[in-house]
């Protein structure tokens, strides 16, 4: 990260990775793909720990287990990267589940269309409050999700089962160790990465996120993106919450419960700037990955799920901490590189 | 409180004023358009005493938030911490309760040690709340969910996640305890709110807590010990959540870990309805308290219309957006900045 | 642009201000800090709108513009700090919001970057598009600026101090640029308070002064001396100098003072009563000298001493204890709490006072704060009102106070007369003369250089970090400030 310092030196100084040493250079490789050796690290160090650890079904349980906060993780992402935080993923997710519950009679599609239609609409609702109303980001998706979770219980208090052959055949079904809720989540991925790496708007998300003044100076339309981008991310939610009634079969109103921070933590872990303007999405993913292997670390351990609480909540002030901390060192590069 | 230094000379601002008391006039309209609603049932001394004994909890985590969020911060941990302090005090405080379960590493602690603990522990955990913030800037929102997070966790280990049905008979007998008819978690919830009323307008630490709030590096430069006050105020937040678990204690005789759900939510939503900026240095106790008192009349309204209660969350989710936005306007509209 | 009028709350910016620009011209404008520059520059790319006056581009006329509107017009813009966004590539910075695209939203990548190549090429630019606007250094974020403007098609550029971070070689390449630029027709209009590189580059030259237009010539008509004359030739300031208070006590005495990366090596001693001027250009570091005297930045090197004992310097707090006060130059962002009180934003520092087990007594803080009011004839409706609502000058007077209460005996202006009108600005001279001759020594760093002759008795000269000049005020003037601080500017090396 130290890559601006010796590159004043001549009149043009050339690219500053190109000007670093080898060991300068994989310093900053390392520094951009730290979550990708974090990951690779720890599948090594568990597999040496468990055989279990490395063969297919313990990564297709991994994967399958990732799915959903790996889902929401990009609805978070794509927030994030504009500079807004969404707190209201998880219990869109959990209304949307209840919708989708609620409405299985009239068939699977019509049913999914509908929950995800809800999520969609939950999204607007923030977005709306965000740019024509002017409230922060934090307060409105916050109040978001007392409504999404007022609106779950109010659906229905206790979880509902749903019996629906469709839901029973996509739950069992598998490809290879890729399960449905894996499935979804590589396909919703992949579309987000090809977005993301194609289009304007992906483009003007990211300069929004890094200065939205210059953004908007720009002639980029910045309420319609942070409107789409809150859109988005209910619609995903939604969508995520259709893949939870495929994982157990039932639609939960405390579904997620705490889901929001996790998304979060994991998503800086992988490296995303919390406060907007950086990241890349299949760092993100594997900042999920991390987050998913500690709590299996936890579990297999035999650890009380209620301290496991504790060392979550731990993880992601460490993991915020870590990230506001480069991006402090990073800024202060900046200023330094401005002063006279 | 607001502007009141010395009186004014020239005429008072009048438009000024309402934007920054809007809270006042809504109250009153609400209370008499909830009594019409009703037919009067909504004012009877009996429903009126309803309101104020619902009031007292949330009442009181209002003000460790108001006091947080002048200094331009958020404490989204105040209602983990009012429901482990009951845990704390409800389990740890009752012989039966501890022999009732089975799985929870609270030990019996005795009935007066078990309230210090849990006041001490409430405090704590605001200190390490406001440390965090100050010293690491980590953004309060995280650092105060993480924190929610971590005791809610406690708040599982301590009784191995069963409900304390059986605290020390004291709580119930003090929630019913009755003087001049109203019973005394009112007096409580309505002397607290009193006395930081009083206190914050006419203490130093009130003169502080506003400049931190309202320009953090202008009052640094003016010899004001930013940082400390910051940690001071989520500290006292802490301390009136622990004291909100007492009387969530005494007012409903028992308490589950997971209790809080919809504490937190209707916290923030009174205290911004009570129009306290979240940019901070804006806003007072009395506006606050008028929030809480419209939130739980507004509920009770809803209960007595028969709305089923988790409609109620969504509505209060909505009201939080409704008096931000009516705030934002407000406040641009007469000042033009 | 014609008799462009444009007031701010208790100023005048512009009076009726008359500009022109040819195409294939580089103009340049220049005027002390606060002529009218900037705002100027602000009304032809939109961010301002003018109260009056008229624009007139290329036979269209106009009583305002938008920044939309002013792009399409074919006006680019490059700000000293570059505005840019840092985390994207050079490239994707410069085509922001007028990316290539096809089917409404994908990227044409291979035609933008065929696009840029070319812009590179023409601007003879060597490193790669594709790396992220935050690696490069400063010079190199200007030149992305310039790329920026140039794939928008523009006709009119302004450039505000764009060589404020360059090192020389750097400039003359730039400078070879304009000179491209200006044979494709494009009209230049050049911001700066370097009279070499306008000497250099300009055809034209246009002085302003405190908003007014002084004289537009051809570079060929004048000189260096001529044009400094003509920035600094104001006669509303020249009060004739005062009587020095100043003793033969030394206050402060700072040694070798440095903060890496903003002042090196400072050193100068105070005298009791002596109002010590420090003058510079923008970005010369004074504002950082009285920063660190201050406590907010802590120095890497040096020693500061008060009264013959060496302090550490270590919080405001603990400036504010050994008799320090600061006004800082950003009055609302950081001299006060706008939405308080004038009662409470003067007694700030000296809360204590008034308070017993915290409990604070407002009768005694509002007579200190009533006495303090009157004695700085501050005019406010009441002490409870909101300083927001203060005129510039009131508010000055506000911080002013806060540090009379709080008994400091070393005050550090930054500024203080900017953003405030006339008869504020003549009270506040009248009264930096009353403190000193009470025993208060003043360190006071200004860009107007009236003020700093009339009341400083030393003036120190700040350049690039350093300090290249002490004068006597009584001996010198303004050619001779500017010459230094100007002189300075130019070391080779130095800049970024």
């Amino acid at each position: 990260m130290s890559a601006g310092t010796d590159t004043r030196t001549g009149m043009r100084p050339a690219t500053p990775t190109s000007a670093l040493s080898g060991r300068g250079r994989w310093r900053v490789w390392l520094g951009h793909n730290d979550a990708f050796v974090i990951l690779v690290g720890f599948a090594l160090l568990a597999s040496v720990i468990s055989p279990a650890f490395l063969t297919p079904h313990n990564l297709g349980n991994l994967l399958t287990q990732s799915a959903l906060l790996g889902l929401l993780a990009i609805a978070q992402f794509l927030v994030v990267v504009s500079g807004g935080f969404d707190l209201s993923v998880a219990a869109v997710m959990a209304f949307s589940s209840l919708v989708f519950a609620h409405f299985i009679g009239l068939g699977f599609v019509p049913a999914a269309l509908l929950a995800i239609l809800a999520g969609g609409t939950c999204g607007l609702f923030s977005g709306l409050v965000i740019t024509k109303g002017r409230v922060q980001p934090l307060i409105a998706t916050l109040a978001m999700m007392g409504i999404a979770r007022g609106l779950a219980l109010s659906v229905s208090e206790k979880s509902i089962l749903v019996n629906d052959p469709t839901v029973a055949a996509l739950r069992g079904f598998s490809l290879g160790i890729l399960s449905t809720p894996t499935l979804v989540w590589f396909f919703v991925l992949t579309i987000a990465v090809a977005w993301l790496a194609l289009t304007r708007q992906a483009l003007h998300l990211y300069a929004i996120g890094g200065n939205e003044v210059t953004a908007r100076l720009a002639g980029v339309a910045v309420n319609r993106i942070k409107l789409g981008v809150y859109v988005a991310s209910g619609l995903l939610s939604g969508l995520t919450g259709v893949v939870m009634v495929m994982r157990s079969s039932s639609g939960v109103p405390l579904g997620g419960m705490g889901w929001e921070l996790d998304t979060i933590a994991s998503i800086v872990i992988g490296g995303v700037n919390l406060f907007g303007g950086e990241g890349r999405l299949m760092r993100a993913m594997a900042g999920v990955l991390i987050y998913q292997m500690i709590a299996n670390v936890m579990n297999l351990s035999g650890l009380d799920p209620f301290y496991q609480d504790i060392v979550r909540a731990g993880v992601i002030v460490a993991a915020v901490g870590l990230s506001i901390f480069r991006n402090r060192k990073a800024g202060r590069r900046v200023i330094q590189g401005r002063s006279a | 409180m607001t502007s009141n230094m010395a009186t004014a000379d020239s005429g008072i601002d009048w438009r000024k004023l309402l934007a920054e008391n809007a809270i006042i006039p809504a109250l009153l309209v609400f209370i008499v358009l909830a009594g019409i609603a009703t037919g009067g049932r909504f004012l009877s001394p009996s429903n009126l005493t309803i309101i104020l004994f619902q009031s007292s909890v949330l009442g009181v985590l209002v003000l460790g938030q108001t006091l947080v969020m002048l200094v331009a911060g958020i404490d989204l941990s105040i209602a983990a911490v009012a429901i482990l302090a009951a845990v704390i005090m409800g389990a740890g405080g009752s012989e039966r309760q501890i022999m009732m379960n089975f799985s929870g590493i609270l030990p019996y602690l005795g009935f007066l040690p078990a309230i210090l603990i849990a006041i001490a522990g409430a405090a704590l955990a605001g200190l390490i709340n406001g440390l965090v913030v100050v010293k690491l800037r980590i953004p309060a929102f995280i650092a105060t969910l993480a924190m929610s997070l971590a005791l809610s966790g406690l708040a599982m280990l301590a009784t191995g996640g069963s409900p304390v049905h059986y605290p020390d008979p004291f709580y119930e007998s003090f929630g019913q305890t009755k003087f001049l008819g109203l019973p005394m978690p009112i007096y409580m919830f309505l002397a607290l709110s009193l006395g930081l009323g009083l206190y914050l307008s006419r203490s130093k630490l009130s003169v502080q807590l506003y400049a931190t709030g309202g320009n953090p590096r202008a009052a640094a430069l003016s010899g004001i010990p930013v940082s400390r006050i910051t940690i001071l105020a989520y500290t006292a937040s802490g301390l009136l959540g622990g004291i909100a678990g007492f009387l969530f204690l005494a007012r409903t005789g028992s308490v589950a870990p997971h209790s809080g759900g919809n504490l937190l939510l209707e916290t923030i939503a009174a205290v911004v309805i009570g129009g306290v900026s979240l940019a901070g240095g804006k806003g007072n106790v009395l506006n606050a308290f008028a929030g809480t008192l419209l939130l739980v009349g507004l509920s009770n309204l809803m209960n007595i219309l028969l709305i089923s209660p988790h409609l109620q969350d969504a509505v209060s989710g909505i009201i939080i957006v409704v008096a931000i936005m009516a705030n934002t306007r407000l406040q641009d509209a007469p000042a033009g900045q | 642009m014609r008799t462009i009028v444009k007031t701010f709350p208790g100023v005048q910016a512009l009076r009726g201000v008359d500009f022109d620009l040819m195409p294939g011209e580089i103009h340049c404008l220049i005027g002390e800090n606060g002529a009218g520059k900037s705002t100027l520059m602000r009304v032809l790319t939109g961010a301002q709108r003018p109260d009056s006056g008229e624009i007139e581009i290329s036979g269209e006329t106009f009583s305002g513009l938008n920044p939309a509107l002013s792009q399409k017009l074919g006006v680019g813009m490059i700000y000293q700090e570059a505005d840019l966004v840092p985390a994207l590539s050079a490239r994707d910075n410069i085509f922001l919001g007028h990316e290539r695209v096809e089917a409404g939203m994908i990227l044409k990548k291979k035609e933008m970057r065929r696009e840029v190549e070319r812009i590179f090429g023409q601007l003879n630019l060597n490193f790669p598009p594709s790396t992220i606007v935050r690696d490069l250094a400063p010079a190199q974020r200007q030149l992305v600026q310039i790329a920026k403007s140039l794939s928008r098609n523009i006709r009119i550029l302004v450039l505000d101090e764009p060589t404020a971070a360059l090192t020389d070689s750097e400039i003359g390449y730039l400078f070879d640029l304009l000179n491209e630029l200006k044979s494709r027709g494009i009209g230049m209009v050049y911001v700066s308070h370097r009279l070499d590189e306008i000497m250099a580059i300009a055809d034209r030259v246009t002085v302003l002064r405190d908003g007014s237009h002084v004289a537009t010539q051809r570079i060929g008509d004048v000189t260096k001396g001529s044009l400094i004359a003509a920035m600094v030739g104001r006669n509303i300031d020249a009060e004739a100098r005062s009587t020095s208070s100043k003793a033969d006590k030394v206050v402060l005495s700072v040694r070798g003072l440095t903060v890496k990366g903003q002042f090196e090596d400072v050193g100068f001693d105070l005298y009791q009563g002596e109002v010590l001027g420090l003058a510079g250009l923008i970005g010369a570091g004074r504002s950082e000298v009285l920063e660190c005297l201050f406590g907010v930045t802590q120095p890497d090197a040096g020693s500061i001493s008060v009264e013959g004992k060496a302090v550490k310097v270590n919080s405001p707090i603990e400036a504010i204890l050994l008799g320090f006060g600061l006004v800082p130059e950003e009055r609302r962002e950081s001299g006060l709490v706008l939405g308080r009180s004038v009662a409470e934003n003067i007694t700030f520092p000296v809360l204590d006072r008034f308070s017993r087990f915290t409990f604070l007594s407002r009768g005694k803080l509002v007579e200190v704060a009533s006495r303090l009011v009157s004695q700085l004839s501050i005019k406010t409706p009441s002490l409870g009102q909101s300083v927001r609502t203060l005129s510039g000058g009131n508010q000055q007077k506000v911080v002013i106070g806060k540090w009379l209460a709080a008994g400091t005996r070393i005050l550090l202006l930054d500024e203080p007369t900017r953003g405030i009108d006339i008869n504020a600005k003549f009270e506040l001279y009248q009264l930096v003369r009353d403190l000193t001759a009470k025993g208060m020594s003043v360190i006071m760093a200004s860009s107007e250089m009236p003020e700093l002759l009339a009341l400083s008795d030393r003036i120190l000269v700040m350049s690039e970090g350093r300090l290249v000049a002490e004068l006597d005020a009584a001996m010198t003037d303004q050619v001779e400030i500017m010459h230094h601080a100007v002189a300075g500017a130019r070391r080779e090396g130095e800049a970024a």
